[in-house]
């Protein structure tokens, strides 16, 4: 029986920055597609796609944390997650692995400048693939402060 | 226990309906329709919430229910006459119920109702009743109640209780004929003795005929027990609650005889066998009410709302495959029986889904007579109120969210739109204010309007309210619509106006915005000394529309078919540019407005020259007939309306999305918000036909 | 083998949890909304008892229970009352139509089961 502390995340990068995810958010990682651009809505919101009969927002992280616009390529991915009752998909440069992570070895977010204080949830430390023997940081996010309502949103 | 609350949760389904009911029966008999069905359908709906009260344990309620039930009951009987005054007072103690029925589901606080519990004691007490009706329930047990027992049994006269004598019970019982009748099983009742402790020392047998003169449905026997000390003389007398009073029972106490034969009793304690009261005649008293004439209500079932949408979502993909299916088939093929056989059912289908969650408006509506009846006397005003259109049926998300806008509307009306008796008066009006809540539906739409005879907006003094908030700079000019519109500005209602009723601040805008995450829109039109109106319109369906699929710039959005008129492919130079934004097409003599829709979604880089656009002549709300500039026509087909709110927000412009038979997305195009968002005001545009 | 207890109340809430009280006693509880859907079902189910409510749409319980002890199948079968009326007027109209006993309700679990056993082998 595994250990019922450990979490499982997925991490990806947005740029340079690596990032990680709680995988029991996450309801699959999907290819780039263009979205259903939508009028009037802001920037960082790049359309709405169909997952299997429901239509979702597809955002762009990066975008939305107060970053660069994500320069879309090959290895472009939507992570398809869910926040409270919705879903939506965030566009994020690669996704990198899937990893245990022991909730004990989680640090405090640092202070940087980000659009959502309180994405980051913490900061560890992570061997993974590609991030060769020495490791990442990895930034944890808690995508629910992103919240894609009308009321977050006016302020952009 | 959670079986328990399930119940509950049901129970409270019940008092809702029979809360519903009442009110409905009350405002009825306040119109002077005191016919005894709609008296009984109040008390039944009174009675109902009463009975389960109890099961339940809501004292509180069941005490005030109770006593209100006793009051009705009156009326019911004829006993109390169902005058104007009378039936004021009892739908003010239905509020009172009502705010029983909230505390017990702990949703509010338990309502101080000793006034109004006075008030029906005095009513009941002037009413002439006997004093039988107005006990406290459940009332103690009666020593001389033969034919029933009060379960809830007032705590046994410990003085009465001789166990200290340590003789046991001896208990002589003799059924009659009327025992045996109406089901009844004397054994059961020795078998129950006996499962007590008792023992049959005897049984009588005297009385029984030969066989030939035996009668089967008559009663010979009696028998004669002793049972165990401890027990007391209520359990005992419990046994026989069921024998007519004509069965002789002895409930002594016996000295402990090892004879088993003895049978002449020694009693120390005589305790005089069962009677009865002055025997009733077969004839009720009272008489039987008239019957409620034997509506039969149509059955019905409860649905777990997420069951509904579920089923919604998968008739949805029906439409869809369905439509692929089509596309699929060969043009031949397609006009084989089976495909239009097979669109029909699905249609069928879908419309039998749809109508499940359509409800009649009247459940958001019924909350506004109890709310008057405060504000009235909050307010010191008469307000009448006119509801018609209560029937239109909406989807249930419609209802839940219309609450609160109704809340504060109604609120507004009493407020600031009715004036005081004394400003009506002298301005020609009747004392009584009046107050219409309407709904109807209307091309696609649900029409919901609140609409006072009051003094309509103070434009001058909103104006100034407005440039004193800084919401508009002083100075400017506006019209008489758009200061009626600084209403729902953001800021604008201030803390004079937190409502009583959501205690927080609700104001105008709020209102406007709740309704647009709905799909609708907020009007507003008043005249001054006559009275203001406020129209919310809304979209009928949420899930199925007949669309034109239409492509603009490599994507493909979807208009209501219901608002197509035509299209029209502009000829070169046919398409003119009043003033820069202001284009107008010049159709059969008049000049249409047309807008690019390539404007309104950003997608400038890709426009095409009018000649290779079509404009699809549509019709809305706001400004009349309007041309849409698109690229092409797809085709007409039946679309799932996916709203936007389910994990974004509602996009202005939009009324939503589907996806389509390719698992694409096309934008279900607000023909109103577009035209109203682009462009100049139309009104201008009018009279300017050659 | 269990009996089975036709309960006849016009309140879901109510017939739940009679149902669930009952049943726990080990009947078996079949159910009916008010007197006439209650005739159906004592044709379609021949229960060994009859609980009924009194003030019910349609039918109320005096009709009912004259109904069933003018059915020549099912005069002898036992009746109970049971209803949060407690007058004796009501009573003995009830006795009059021709029940074999009342329960008051609120009702205690263990009364109502042993009032059933006085009248249901």
């Amino acid at each position: 029986m595994s250990d019922i502390s450990e979490r499982k995340i997925v991490t990806f990068s947005l740029g340079e920055k690596m990032f990680g995810i709680d995988m029991s958010v996450l309801i699959e990682i999907r290819e780039w597609e263009a979205p259903t651009p939508l009028p009037g809505v802001p920037m960082f919101i790049r359309g709405v796609a169909n997952l299997r009969g429901t239509v979702i927002p597809i955002v762009d992280l990066s975008e939305r944390l107060g970053w660069q616009k994500t320069q879309v390529h090959g290895r472009s991915c939507i992570l398809v997650v869910t926040l409270g009752d919705k879903q939506a998909g965030f566009l994020v440069d690669e996704v990198n692995d899937i990893v245990s992570i022991d909730p004990a070895q989680i640090q405090p977010a640092p202070e940087i400048e980000i659009a959502e204080p309180g994405v980051i949830a913490g900061l560890i430390h992570l061997v993974t693939r590609g991030s060769g023997e020495q490791g990442t940081m990895v930034s944890l996010l808690d995508l629910d402060v992103l919240g894609v309502t009308r009321q977050l949103d006016l302020a952009a | 226990m959670s079986e328990m609350d399930d119940i509950q949760a049901i129970f409270f389904e019940e008092c809702a309906e029979g809360l519903a009911a009442a009110e409905a029966g009350l405002s009825a008999m306040a119109e002077g329709d005191t016919s005894d069905s709609t008296i009984a359908a109040v008390f039944r709906a009174v009675h109902s919430i009463k009975g389960g009260s109890g099961a339940f344990g809501h004292a509180a309620l069941m005490a005030f229910s109770h006593r209100f039930e006793n009051v009705l009951d009156e009326v019911r009987a004829g006993r109390m006459t169902p005058t104007k005054p009378l039936v004021q007072q009892l739908l003010r103690a239905f509020d009172i119920l009502s705010d029983h029925v909230l505390a017990a589901r702990g949703e509010a606080a338990v309502p101080d109702d000793g006034p109004m519990r006075d008030e029906l004691e005095r009513l009941l007490a002037d009413g002439g009743m006997t004093g039988d009706e107005a006990q406290e329930p459940p009332a103690p047990v009666l020593a001389d109640d033969p034919f029933g027992f009060e379960p809830v049994v007032v705590a046994l006269d410990d003085l009465d209780d001789p166990t200290a004598s340590g003789e046991s019970w001896s208990v002589t019982f003799r059924p009659s004929r009327a025992a045996l009748a109406n089901g009844g099983e004397p054994l059961l009742v020795v078998r129950e003795l006996e499962r007590l402790g008792g023992r049959v020392i005897a049984v009588e047998t005297e009385r029984l005929p030969t066989l030939d003169a035996l009668d089967p449905a008559d009663a010979y026997l009696a028998w004669r027990l002793e049972l165990p000390a401890a027990l007391h003389e209520d359990e005992l007398r419990e046994c026989f609650d069921f024998m007519p009073p004509d069965s002789m029972v002895e409930i002594v106490r016996a000295s402990a005889h090892p004879d088993e034969r003895d049978d002449a009793p020694a009693a120390e304690i005589r305790v005089d066998a069962v009677t009865v009261g002055p025997a009733q005649t077969s004839a009720p008293a009272g008489g039987p009410a008239e019957k409620a004439p034997a509506r039969l209500e149509p059955m019905s079932v409860r649905v777990d709302l997420a069951r509904l949408d579920h089923l919604l979502n998968l008739v949805g993909e029906l439409v869809i495959r369905n439509s692929v299916l089509a596309d699929r088939l060969a043009p031949a093929d397609q006009e084989k029986v089976e495909l239009p056989q097979l669109l029909r059912l699905t249609r069928q289908i879908q419309d039998g889904v749809m109508g499940l969650r359509a409800q009649p408006i009247a459940q958001a509506f019924n909350r506004v007579p109890r709310m008057l009846r405060d504000l009235e006397t909050g307010t010191g005003k008469a307000i009448r109120l006119e509801v018609s259109g209560e029937q239109t049926e909406v989807d249930k998300r419609v209802i839940e969210r219309i609450g609160d806008p109704l809340t504060h509307m109604i609120r507004n009306a009493a407020d600031h739109g009715i004036e005081s008796a004394e400003r009506r008066r002298a301005a020609g009006k009747p004392d009584q204010g009046t107050i219409l809540l309407s709904a109807e539906q209307k091309g696609g739409r649900i029409i919901v309007k609140v609409a006072d005879d009051g003094g309509g907006i103070d434009r001058p003094r909103v104006l100034a309210k407005a440039i004193d908030k800084g919401i508009v700079a002083p100075g400017a000019e506006f019209s008489d619509e758009e200061i009626d519109q600084l209403i729902c500005a953001p800021g604008f209602s201030t803390a004079e106006t937190i409502s009583n009723i959501s205690g927080r601040g609700v104001g105008m805008d709020v209102v406007r915005s709740n309704i647009e995450q709905l799909g609708g829109r907020v009007e507003i039109s008043s005249v001054p000394g006559q009275g203001t109106c406020f129209t919310m319109i809304l979209p009928l369906t949420l899930a199925i529309l007949d669309g034109m699929v239409v492509r603009l710039g490599g994507h493909r959005y979807v208009l209501p078919l219901g608002s197509v008129i035509e299209s029209v492919q502009p000829e070169p130079g046919q398409l003119q540019e009043l003033s820069p934004g202001a284009e107008v097409l010049e159709l059969r003599g008049s000049f249409l407005p047309v807008r690019r829709l390539t404007r309104f979604f950003n997608l400038r880089g890709e426009e095409r020259a009018p000649e290779d656009s079509l404009v699809i002549v549509v019709e809305s709300d706001s400004a009349g007939t309007v041309g849409l500039m698109v690229d092409t026509i797809e085709d007409r087909r039946e679309v799932v309306i996916k709203s936007l709110d389910q994990n974004l927000y509602p996009v202005r412009g939009l009324g939503g999305a589907t996806v389509l038979g390719d698992g694409s997305i096309a934008l279900i195009l607000d023909i109103d918000a577009i035209v109203a968002a682009t462009g100049v005001t139309p009104r201008t545009q009018k009279g300017m036909a050659a | 083998m269990s009996r089975t207890i036709l309960t006849i109340d016009d309140s879901p809430s109510m017939r739940m949890l009679l149902k669930a009280s009952l049943t726990a006693q080990g009947y078996t509880i079949e159910t009916a909304e008010d007197g006439v859907h209650g005739l159906e079902r004592l044709t379609e189910l021949a229960p060994d008892l009859i609980i009924t409510d009194i003030n019910m749409p349609r039918m109320d319980g005096f009709e009912l229970i004259e109904a069933v002890r003018a059915d020549e199948q099912h005069k002898g079968l036992p009746i109970l009352v049971l209803s949060t009326e407690f007058s004796d007027e009501k009573k003995a109209r009830a006795r009059e139509a021709g029940a074999t006993g009342w329960i008051t309700k609120p009702f205690d679990a263990d009364k109502l089961g042993a009032a059933i056993r006085r009248v249901c082998p």
